[in-house]
């Protein structure tokens, strides 16, 4: 936060957030299923990412959470109490609009006090928190203003201390940082997440951005066409993808998914293999997987190498190595990786294969 | 003094300049007949109300002779003011008008917000009943108005001539269509924070069709000010009159037709709109545009 003198701790920390459970939550429109029966829990206090492609469910999920959308079927408990079918407003929840849904005909400090007024807060009491909410979001200039003459970063603030005046525990984010420019986004990601820590809330933030999921999240649901695809911390997400949908959307280039004939690794016929651009190492003693060098990006502190494996040199593959080593002498080089960074993926189902095989591929590096 | 509509026809000249990448001669002429065209319809409109300035403010010798050096005089608007209730007639428009007024604002807010926002059995059907209100010349209904309010027993009252136009299908319409463009999450975001129906309405609703309730508020003004027929037939008394019926029965023949009176009336009973008008003329068009009536 900026400006973080330690306010007059008119919005104290929530002792314990309560958590979220999904039960069997489904969702039809018409004939369509937007979302598949699915469960999860979403823990107290903890920074929760509805992650997926956009069409994938995961706002029609939040607003389900939220009270707006009806769920065809299943139980949404808060805390051990179901809310399924309360409305919002008693749902002990607070949420920002993916465009802020500021009331434009009301000044800065009416459109963050709009719901202590609506449910008859004492004036000083309003005043008090106020004050509180608006020198930690750095508001306190701007209490005067209408929402048209802020700036998209300090209308999203105003979001912010809209939701988080209400001291209600559980806050639901919409896509919050998608009219933002990238540096203001980034700077926005750095202050949620700080937000969310310092007042222990139970947090859960909807976006297609898996930077914004990596970056923030304690732990990214990913939603794929209305199913839960994979769940876990990015770091789970990351390094053990659970499909190659988990794969591809997670990391930035996306992991290289190709045929695991292609790189010579016995499997049975339709296997996906997968490595990660940085987990690839050029050989540079000639032993290991024979490639085709096609093109390169300079990415300042890195570089992405383009290359072609497999009998007909089919498989395309980026590698990432630091922009120091330089581009390696081509066209014919050689790869190799370790034998824990290659992923599986079972042709039938589609989900990971637990144990790599053996170890007799020729792009296998020493264990080491 | 119906003054509302024609009002934008001087506006009209600054449009439709043919594109032309040759400046010749027939886009210059295409604008000084656009111009020209433009203040002939101003000048028409304007004519009548000219000619009850110059005879108001003049002699009754004057009232067919142009002559600018005709004497100026004030003496034809205490004659007319004391030839005829006209105090009475004006608190009887001002009456009628504001009522009419705050009950179409009522019933049509909350009409156009449940067309807008709520979802109801029929919706559909009633909100075609609406639009087919905005159909029917008012003028049709008269007999069947005024049988009704006979049997109500409201014959000769102001609440007659009010009360066959207080759900305004013009204004449930104009109010529906504005609230359909206000965006569903500021709404959400106000029921989260737990506001009633009625609140919603009031706190998000209303202040943000501020525009739509002034554009409408003026059309509702000027055309019942200015309403005739109907209050004609059902009132028969000074108590109920309005002013364009006063004026009207002022005006006939058989209280002796001199002009100079019957203007300085006229303009008496028109000055608060056209003061009102003037006064709020920018705000007034501002709103038309952006409640989108043209």
């Amino acid at each position: 936060m900026k400006q973080a003198t330690p306010p007059s701790l008119s919005v104290q920390p929530v002792a314990v957030a309560p958590g979220v459970v999904l039960h069997d939550l489904c969702k039809d429109y018409g004939t369509q299923r937007a979302i598949e029966t699915l469960g999860c829990e979403i823990r107290g206090g903890e920074f929760t990412v509805l992650l997926g492609p956009s069409g994938c469910g995961k706002s029609t999920l939040l607003r389900m959470i939220a009270g707006f959308e009806t769920p065809t079927g299943g139980r949404i408990t808060l805390d051990g109490r179901d809310i399924t079918a309360l409305p919002s407003s008693q749902r002990n929840i607070a949420m920002v609009f993916q465009n802020y849904a500021l009331f434009p005909h009301l000044d800065v400090a009416d459109n963050i006090t709009f719901g202590l007024n609506v449910r008859r807060t004492p004036k000083a009491e309003q005043a008090q928190r106020l004050d509180g909410v608006a020198r930690m979001m750095g508001l306190a200039a701007l209490l005067a203003r209408k929402p048209a003459q802020l700036s998209g970063g300090q209308q999203q603030r105003v979001a912010l201390a809209r939701a988080v005046i209400s001291g209600r525990p559980v806050l639901l984010m919409d896509e919050p940082l998608s009219n933002l420019d990238a540096k203001l986004r980034a700077e926005m990601r750095v202050e949620i997440r700080a937000l969310q820590r310092r007042l222990g809330l139970t947090l859960i933030y909807v976006t297609h951005d898996q930077v914004e999921a990596m970056t923030m999240a304690d732990r990214i649901i990913l939603l794929n066409a209305g199913q839960i695809e994979q769940s876990g911390t990015p770091e789970e997400i990351y390094s053990r993808p659970a499909t190659p949908f988990a794969a591809r959307f997670i990391g930035s280039p996306p992991m290289n998914l190709v045929d695991a004939a292609d790189l010579r690794i016995a499997a049975p016929p339709g296997t996906i293999a997968g490595l990660r651009p940085e987990e690839i190492e050029i050989a540079d003693d000639g032993d290991g997987l024979p490639v085709r060098l096609t093109g390169h990006e300079y990415l300042g502190a890195d570089i992405l190498v383009s290359v072609m494996a497999g009998t007909a040199a089919t498989a395309r593959l980026i590698l990432r190595r630091p922009a120091r080593l330089g581009l390696p002498e081509g066209p014919e080089l050689h790869i190799r990786w370790a034998p824990a960074a290659l992923h599986l993926f079972d042709p039938k189902s589609g989900r990971a294969l637990t144990a790599a095989p053996a170890a007799t591929a020729p792009g296998h590096r020493a264990a080491g | 003094m119906t003054f509302a509509a024609p009002a934008s026809a001087p506006t009209s000249a600054t449009a439709a300049a043919p594109v032309s990448a040759t400046p010749g001669v027939w886009p210059r002429l295409d604008r000084v007949l656009m111009s020209a065209g433009a203040w002939m319809l101003g000048l028409l409109w304007i004519a009548p109300l000219l000619y009850a300035a110059w005879t108001a403010f003049h002699p009754s010798a004057y009232e067919t002779r142009f002559d600018l050096l005709a004497p100026l005089s004030l003496e034809n608007f205490p004659l007319a003011w004391k030839q005829a209730p006209f105090a009475r007639y004006f608190l009887n428009t001002v009456i009628l008008v504001t009522s009419i007024l705050s009950v179409q604002l009522v019933v049509g807010t909350l009409a156009a917000f449940a067309f807008a926002r709520l979802r109801f059995a029929g919706r559909g059907i009633l909100f075609g009943l609406v639009l087919v209100q905005m159909m029917v010349m008012p003028d049709i209904l008269l007999v069947e108005n005024y049988r009704t309010m006979r049997m109500l027993g409201l014959v000769d009252t102001i609440a007659a001539i009010g009360l066959p136009y207080m759900a305004s299908g013009f204004g449930i319409f104009l109010l529906r269509q504005t609230f359909m463009t206000i965006p569903r999450e500021l709404d959400e975001a106000a029921r989260i924070e737990g506001v009633s129906l009625l609140g919603l309405i009031w706190r998000v609703y209303v202040p943000l069709a501020k525009p739509t309730y002034l554009a409408f508020g003026l059309v509702s003004v000027s055309a019942h000010w200015n309403d005739f027929i109907w209050p004609l037939i059902v009132t028969n008394s000074v108590s109920s009159r309005p002013l364009t019926v006063g004026l009207s029965i002022f005006a006939s023949p058989d209280s002796g037709v001199q002009w100079s009176v019957i203007n300085a009336a006229t303009l008496m009973t028109s000055a608060p709109l056209l003061i009102g008008f003037l006064l709020f003329q920018r705000q007034f068009v501002q709103s038309f545009m952006r409640a989108g009536i043209k």
